[in-house]
């Protein structure tokens, strides 16, 4: 087996989304398997992982060019971005880390897998959970998009979270789809601990139906869409509430949007939630609406699934490419969702074969599998 | 001598509009003309006239020696007469050569015979009646919807003045029998003729897949192993769906070639021929008894009724219909009673199946939904109008 050098960005608890969970597990069950050395870019209070962990070095040096693209690029994390792969190769020297294949996740640590490849003659796999152009609806910032392709083509091979990607990568970013392998995200089959919230839990012994979003409240995810089914679904289900959990820019859009139509008795924002919390709400909840407008890959679908949550995703979605026994609609097919949400409200039996057999179908995302998958990938390089 | 019955089940179901929770209570009809109309043509097209008319030269050419059997459905002639009546006049053409007989069917294809003896009844009455007025022939042998047989059946059959009825051969009952006899049911009252499945399935499934080792099947291959059974059987029974012609299997495949050539091979065998079922019954004895007191069918590998009654959508959904019958009766409106029949078709519930669906198997030939759960809650949405309805009414 060859050693891996991975590059990640965030770990739990230290994660904005999926991508850390998905590195966490990858990480985890891959160094069962091979020696495996996980980089982060600056040190963090990362215990209980059963993987070798770096930091890169503190020190910034800055890259050729990179106060022209400031001036593009309001991003903070633009200056920790450019910098890793110096600090990197600096902390790998240093620490004399051996390695024959360098798996970088996203454009966030994707520049820096290609700064290695270059100092280091090592060959690079680019692992995409998300690109610009989904994340803005193809209104890309031009300098992150940029990036992305220039990674991308100096890549050897390129892992991609779904077809749905692949296709994007392969359309938007011109690179040959032979050279782009799809490899599902898992989810961890363990049993996990819920800490009910007494609001929710109050809301459920009152008999309210609860629709359950969860994700960051940005254009991608769709919450608009989602709420717009409200008024349709409250003709039938007058105690009703729906969950928004996760934060962003969107909450102010959507708290004017349920007042103006006079909804806000059925809304509830939660803000970002995680771990037991989080668990609580999909366990107290009815039913899971994922909206995507485009969504990678949607680890939130599964983890509702191992709730034993029925779930409406939208088409849009990567993870519906493997998991059928679902509802799915078009992100922006209100009436259908409507229709879709009432039904299994409504239909005992509706849910209960949803739920039954999407969780049979959970076998499948299996990290273990998704590892072994990537094994044989990492054989086509 | 030994016999071979083709057996060809020829049906189409009056599939549903897009029905959601939204269309209840606003008086909107049920069924998608446009969506039938649409299935039918392509289906009229591919399959039906295409080995209509070939059955028809065949019948000639054969010096009137090839013979065959057709269940066809009413809900099916109802379709044709409305979209597609050259097809009727087509079936009346080959069944006025004398060489087709059409079997006993329950007319709207459904699961009657599980959940209402009296529906049952009345449903094969009016199948009897419509093959009666349209092509003059009285049904002698039943052919139940998928094959359904158990043995409550005969009593019920014998009473409807039939002699006969196909079902499959289901290795578990046969045991080492062998399918290619003529049984008798347990009380005697019905012979019964079984499907063998190895040699039907050679032909309706297996005759494009070319991982299979005896790809590609020739006409000469396939009678060489009915040749094998001069001797030691005497029926050997080939039923299948008519749409195995041309839409399972497409014309690409060679499919209506060899079903000209296979005919000409068989005839070529000494002692070989073509009979009728009814024929098959009349012509051969008795070799022992077929009984199985729970049901069975043709369908998958388990040959019982899970692809319709397997999961708990399906089974809400049909004990809902059947537990209307009184009351839609005792409305005396011939309208919701036809409707509540056409929506008994077992096509309704077969959309439901999820066996298999998380491989991605779909039971999805003509299929409509894109999944089991989008056509129970589509089904589901129309009997709670109904329910409004009889309330009304």
């Amino acid at each position: 087996m060859k050693k891996i050098l991975m590059i990640g960005w965030e770990l739990p608890p230290f994660n904005s989304g999926g991508l850390g969970v998905a590195c966490y597990y990858i990480a985890s069950y891959l160094s069962k398997k091979t020696k495996l050395t996980f980089c982060l870019p600056k040190k963090l209070p990362i215990n209980k992982v059963y993987f070798d962990l770096i930091f890169a070095e503190e020190e910034i040096k800055i890259l050729k060019g990179y106060n022209d693209l400031k001036k593009y690029v309001p991003l903070e994390m633009f200056e920790e971005v450019l910098s890793y792969g110096p600090r990197l190769l600096a902390k790998i020297k240093k620490e004399n880390i051996e390695f024959e294949i360098i798996h970088a996740h996203d454009w966030l640590s994707g520049l820096s897998g290609v700064y290695l490849k270059e100092n280091l003659n090592k060959p690079l796999i680019i692992h995409i959970h998300s690109t610009e152009i989904e994340r803005t609806g193809n209104n890309p910032n031009m300098v992150i998009y940029h990036i992305e392709k220039e990674i991308l083509q100096k890549a050897d091979l390129v892992i991609s979270v779904s077809n749905l990607t692949k296709n994007i990568i392969n359309k938007y970013y011109e690179i040959p789809n032979d050279k782009i392998y799809t490899l599902y995200n898992g989810i961890d089959l363990n049993p996990t601990e819920c800490e009910l919230i007494p609001y929710i839990l109050k809301l459920k012994k009152e008999k309210y139906k609860i629709i359950l979003f969860v994700g960051r409240l940005v254009l991608q995810k769709g919450p608009d869409y989602l709420l717009s089914t409200i008024k349709y679904v409250i003709n039938y289900y007058p105690r009703v509430k729906y969950i928004f959990a996760g934060s962003g820019e969107m909450l102010e859009e959507l708290i004017k949007k349920a007042y103006y139509e006079n909804l806000l008795d059925y809304v509830i924002f939660t803000g970002f939630l995680r771990d037991k919390n989080l668990w609580s709400l999909y366990s107290l909840s009815d039913v899971l609406v994922m909206p995507s407008v485009f969504d990678p890959f949607g680890l939130v679908a599964l983890e509702a699934v191992k709730f034993k949550l029925p779930i409406i995703i939208s088409k849009t979605s990567g993870v519906g490419e493997n998991l059928n026994n679902c509802l799915k609609t078009d992100y922006w097919d209100i009436m259908k969702m409507a229709n879709y949400i009432i039904g299994i409200l409504k239909y005992e039996p509706l849910k209960n074969e949803l739920t039954n057999n999407a969780f049979n179908e959970l076998s499948k995302f299996n990290w273990e599998d998704r590892v072994n998958r990537l094994l044989e990938i990492y054989q086509k390089i | 001598m030994p016999s071979v019955c083709f057996y060809f089940k020829v049906h189409q179901p009056f599939r549903l509009k897009n029905f959601t929770v939204f269309d209840i209570n606003k008086n909107i009809d049920y069924f998608d003309q446009e969506k039938n109309k649409f299935y039918l043509d392509r289906i009229v097209k591919k399959c039906y006239i295409p080995t209509l008319s070939i059955i028809d030269e065949l019948i000639k050419e054969t010096n009137y020696r090839f013979k065959a059997s057709l269940g066809i459905t009413g809900t099916l002639i109802e379709q044709l007469s409305l979209w597609h009546p050259e097809v009727i006049e087509k079936l009346k053409k080959i069944v006025s050569t004398g060489n087709i007989e059409l079997t006993g069917e329950t007319y709207y294809h459904s699961l009657s015979s599980i959940y209402s003896k009296k529906e049952f009844e009345l449903q094969i009455k009016k199948h009897k009646k419509l093959i009666n007025d349209l092509f003059g022939q009285n049904p002698k042998v039943f052919s139940n919807t998928e094959l359904i047989y158990f043995d409550e059946l005969e009593d019920i059959l014998k009473e409807l003045d039939f002699q006969g009825i196909i079902t499959e051969g289901v290795d578990r009952i046969l045991d080492w029998r062998s399918p290619n006899f003529i049984y008798s049911s347990p009380q005697g009252k019905l012979k019964i003729l079984l499907r063998n499945y190895r040699l039907s399935d050679d032909i309706s499934f297996r005759f494009s897949f070319k991982e299979w080792n005896e790809w590609p099947l020739t006409a000469e291959k396939f009678s060489y192993w009915l040749e094998q059974f001069n001797g030691n059987g005497e029926v050997i029974n080939l039923f299948m769906d008519f749409e195995t012609f041309g839409e399972h299997q497409w014309p690409e495949t060679g499919i209506f070639d060899f079903l000209i050539n296979v005919v000409f091979e068989i005839l070529k065998i000494k002692d070989f021929n073509f009979l009728t079922l009814s024929e098959a019954i009349k012509t051969y004895p008795i070799r022992g008894q077929f009984s199985s007191p729970y049901p069975i069918t043709w369908a998958d590998t388990e040959r019982d009724l899970t692809a319709w009654i397997g999961n708990e959508m399906q089974k809400d959904a049909i004990e809902r219909l059947y537990s209307l019958e009184n009351k839609i009766k005792s409305l005396g409106n011939d309208n919701i009673i036809e409707i509540w029949r056409k929506l008994q078709t077992a096509d309704h519930f077969y959309y439901m199946c999820t066996k298999w669906f998380s491989d991605g198997d779909v039971h999805k030939y003509f299929n409509p939904y894109e999944n089991p759960y989008v056509a129970y809650l589509n089904f589901r949405n129309v009997l709670e109008d109904i329910y409004l309805k009889i309330k009304n009414f």
